[in-house]
């Protein structure tokens, strides 16, 4: 799947989001129905912004909307757990000003977004300052992280 | 703007900037390196966010990157990448020796002094055909997948428009052609300023 995107899906399938940065990556499924759904968030907040073109790179969007297309699927909302992976920061600058902190508030808002859903944030692996990729399985609901020269770590 | 409408004139001057910059950068790494280097004529582009991650680069191939904030009339991101293999490739050129006798730091250093002399040459190309003024940060290193470093670049800058700079060099020493990716994400008005100027 693609950056600021999310996409469900039901069935033996793998969801993958490659390349988070800064960037959150959020996997909300329920083991019981092998269902669930993975979004890329880029930033945290849309009110901050005049005009939205796209409601999915939004922490504060894209979670409700990709939560309410899993209701639609018949996922029950006490059913779903979500694990999240990213929110590093990227670069050191030696002046220490030009380090921005959006990681950091990416999964800030990432959690806050799923405490109001009532979803349980079962495991997460973010900060740090290195990339991730962000694996799904929803046949086992198993999440997977890789990064560069390191096995993948199941989350 | 519509960046699919630039008139002919604004592309000739885009490619030409480029000629400039590509020449500059071309000597000055020739000068450091104390070995000449050729550059093949860049290819400069105007490209969006999603066609440069389905076109140009893997996303998690591991990359080296050097990350320059621009101040001044037209600020904005350069981000210099280039391949593992051929960062080490051009680390040894510089450093006249194999790359494991290179420490971290020597190679973290040259990397930012190779990305400051790319990046810069453009820019002093472009300030002066367009009396604008740049002032720069010092570099930050870093190395990792692409797409992570590139989304990071793109939204540090304020960028969630849709359209950056890409510049491909080949820098060539003997036998070896290195592939000397330059991205400039500009911050929202920086591209308008530079192609307004232009008209």
């Amino acid at each position: 799947m693609g950056i600021a995107d999310y996409k469900v899906a039901s069935g033996p399938f793998r969801i993958i989001t490659v390349g988070l940065g800064s960037c959150v990556g959020i996997s909300i499924y329920d083991t019981g129905s092998m269902s669930g759904g993975m979004a890329h968030i880029i930033l945290p907040d849309s009110t901050k912004f005049h005009k939205v073109d796209n409601e999915a790179k939004f922490a504060d969007l894209a979670i409700p909307k990709m939560v309410s297309e899993l209701e639609k699927l018949g996922i029950k909302r006490r059913n779903m757990a979500a694990k999240i992976a990213g929110g590093a920061s990227m670069f050191q600058f030696a002046d220490s000003s030009l380090n921005t902190d959006i990681g950091r508030r990416n999964a800030e808002a990432v959690r806050t977004v799923l405490r109001k859903l009532g979803i349980p944030l079962l495991a997460e692996d973010t900060g740090g300052n290195t990339g991730r990729t962000m694996i799904l399985d929803l046949e086992t609901g198993n999440v997977f992280i890789r990064m560069v020269g390191k096995e993948p770590k199941l989350l | 703007m519509n960046f699919n409408e630039l008139t002919s004139m604004q592309l000739d001057f885009l490619t030409e900037l480029t000629n400039i910059g590509g020449g500059n950068a071309a000597t000055a790494l020739s000068k450091i390196i104390n070995r000449r280097i050729r550059m093949e004529v860049p290819k400069v582009s105007l490209v969006s966010f999603q066609e440069l991650f389905s076109d140009h680069m893997k996303m998690e191939e591991e990359v080296c990157a050097v990350s320059i904030r621009v101040h001044g009339d037209a600020p904005g991101n350069f981000l210099f990448v280039i391949s593992r293999d051929e960062a080490a490739e051009l680390v040894e050129i510089a450093a006249g020796t194999v790359v494991s006798n290179v420490s971290r730091e020597i190679y973290v250093s040259a990397m930012q002094e190779i990305g400051n002399i790319l990046c810069s040459s453009y820019w002093n190309a472009l300030s002066r055909m367009l009396d604008l003024t740049f002032l720069s940060s010092v570099p930050a290193f870093v190395q990792d997948m692409f797409g992570a470093i590139m989304t990071t670049a793109y939204i540090e800058s304020g960028q969630y428009g849709d359209t950056l700079l890409f510049i491909e060099n080949i820098l060539k020493t003997g036998q070896n052609a290195i592939k000397a990716h330059l991205f400039y994400i500009p911050l929202p008005g920086s591209l308008e300023k530079i192609f307004e100027l232009l008209t």
